[in-house]
């Protein structure tokens, strides 16, 4: 059971990302070799090295690791939807999220003097940020309809496993500074509170797992269907 | 300490990156709006906010800060760079110092336990990165020789006032981490001193970089030619004109 505990609460978070990359390297090479594509690889590559780096230490803050995750993930969901968008507004309101994130991770990180608590605040902009630019893709595909099915559009089971981590994890996010705060300011700072804590943070990787096995699952199922419609029709001959 | 000393050593860094920046900033507005000083502007003034707060804070460390300064240098002037050179080649080659920089700030910053010493071998590589990108622009600028006068590009003058500064203070930068972690061994007030006194000669070179982008501006705004006189000059030296149908 405490094997459980620390594999989804501390190891989720690197493994899912690996899962992550994996899928996306994956349906990189066997799909769409598109930049936007080649792009996100390497910024999850970045960001797994980094998640793997917090799941193996303990005891010390990761407070600018997890900053240098929300920027990277900022910038790497904001250009591959730049890439991906066909209008000049839609372009426009991706720089203008990318700028906003990048503004307070300048503000916060460099400005500021540094914070050894988890920065609520940048996690939202960028997760705000991201789930804004996902539903701007979804009105992009349900404005111009395809004949082809949307499973089997790799864009699509990615937009869809962003939505499902950042819209979810979004209250995480939100209240993970609050309660940090108050647990460390209270008289009777004990290694219950802390675990609550450390649960709370095992449900937000427990959502990015799904989300990354969404990604694998729709890869997979793309490159099935395209073996499947590949291979010749004995029955017809 | 005296106040010049002081100045020099704490305040004369910010005062130069504020320097370099109005002067590129006034350029862009005034003389030439492409992209790569628009870009070079951005980062330019990320880095003087950033020297700025170096400038005004004391008693803590700020190695994290000059990290940050080698790599926005560092991907800044790759990106000049690689905005200024028109063929393949050279683009391509203008990159590679911005993101072997980048790789090494994520191992070094990210990925690995937080140094409150100066981070030497970053700008070692920034500053490496930086000088090649400079010989391949001149190599550039020599190959394609034009009648404009060498004094009016000021692409040429930013090359010389970053030369000046990354091959000048290339030597303070290698030798910083290995003075400071001696110092450390034996601190004492008076040879905190004297690497108080290197860092100054550092911000002199720096100073001395931001002084040469301003006598460029300054120079290139006087000579020259307003846009009716281009025309009477054309005019004036034989050149040939299409006339309109």
């Amino acid at each position: 059971m405490i094997f459980l505990k620390n594999l989804i609460s501390y190891w989720l978070e690197g493994l899912s990302y690996l899962i992550l990359l994996a899928a996306l390297v994956f349906g990189t090479l066997k799909i769409d070799r598109s930049i936007r594509f080649k792009l996100v690889c390497v910024f999850v590559f970045v960001i797994s090295l980094i998640a793997l780096r917090i799941s193996s230490q303990k005891g010390v803050s990761n407070s600018l690791q997890y900053s240098f995750i929300y920027l990277l993930n900022t910038i790497c969901w904001s250009s591959y939807f730049y890439l991906l968008f066909n209008s000049k507004l839609k372009r426009i309101v991706v720089i203008l999220i990318a700028s906003g994130a990048l503004t307070y991770f300048f503000y916060k990180n460099v400005i500021l003097e540094f914070d050894l608590i988890f920065d609520s605040v940048g996690q939202v902009l960028s997760s705000v940020g991201i789930v804004a630019l996902v539903f701007i893709y979804l009105h992009q595909i349900l404005s111009t309809v395809k004949t082809e099915p949307l499973t089997q559009n790799l864009d699509f089971w990615i937009a869809s496993s962003q939505l499902i981590y950042h819209l979810g994890a979004f209250g995480i996010f939100l209240t993970f500074n609050h309660f940090t705060n108050k647990i460390l300011n209270t008289p009777f700072y004990n290694k219950e509170n802390r675990r609550i804590l450390t649960y709370l943070w095992g449900v937000h990787n427990v959502l990015l797992f799904l989300a990354s096995l969404l990604v694998c699952v729709g890869v997979f199922w793309i490159v099935y269907r395209k073996k499947s419609k590949n291979q010749p029709d004995y029955k017809s001959q | 300490m005296s106040i010049s000393e002081r100045f020099i050593s704490y305040f004369l860094e910010g005062v130069a990156y504020c320097l370099s920046f109005v002067s590129i900033l006034i350029y862009t507005i005034k003389i030439n709006r492409e992209t790569q000083f628009k870009i070079l502007t951005g980062f330019l003034f990320l880095v003087t906010v950033i020297a700025v707060k170096i400038s005004v804070r004391k008693g803590v460390s700020n190695s994290l800060l000059y990290s940050y300064i080698y790599l926005l240098n560092s991907v800044g002037w790759s990106l000049f760079f690689f905005f200024l050179f028109k063929d393949p080649v050279r683009k391509a080659i203008s990159l590679v110092p911005g993101l072997i920089t980048l790789i090494y700030f994520i191992q070094k910053v990210v990925l690995s336990e937080f140094d409150r010493v100066f981070d030497s071998i970053g700008y070692v590589i920034c500053s490496t990165g930086i000088v090649l990108l400079l010989f391949l622009y001149f190599q550039y600028l020599l190959a394609n020789v034009k009648s404009e006068r060498l004094s009016m590009n000021f692409n040429f003058w930013l090359s010389c006032s970053q030369l000046v500064y990354n091959l000048g203070a290339f030597a303070i930068f290698l030798t910083y981490n290995h003075f400071t972690l001696r110092i450390l061994d034996d601190y004492t007030p008076e040879k905190r001193s004297i690497l108080t006194s290197l860092w100054g000669v550092h911000n002199l070179l720096l100073f001395l970089s931001s002084i040469i982008i301003l006598i460029a501006l300054v120079w290139i705004s006087r000579n020259r030619l307003p846009k009716n006189n281009i025309l009477q000059n054309k005019l004036a030296e034989g050149t040939p004109m299409i006339k309109p149908n």
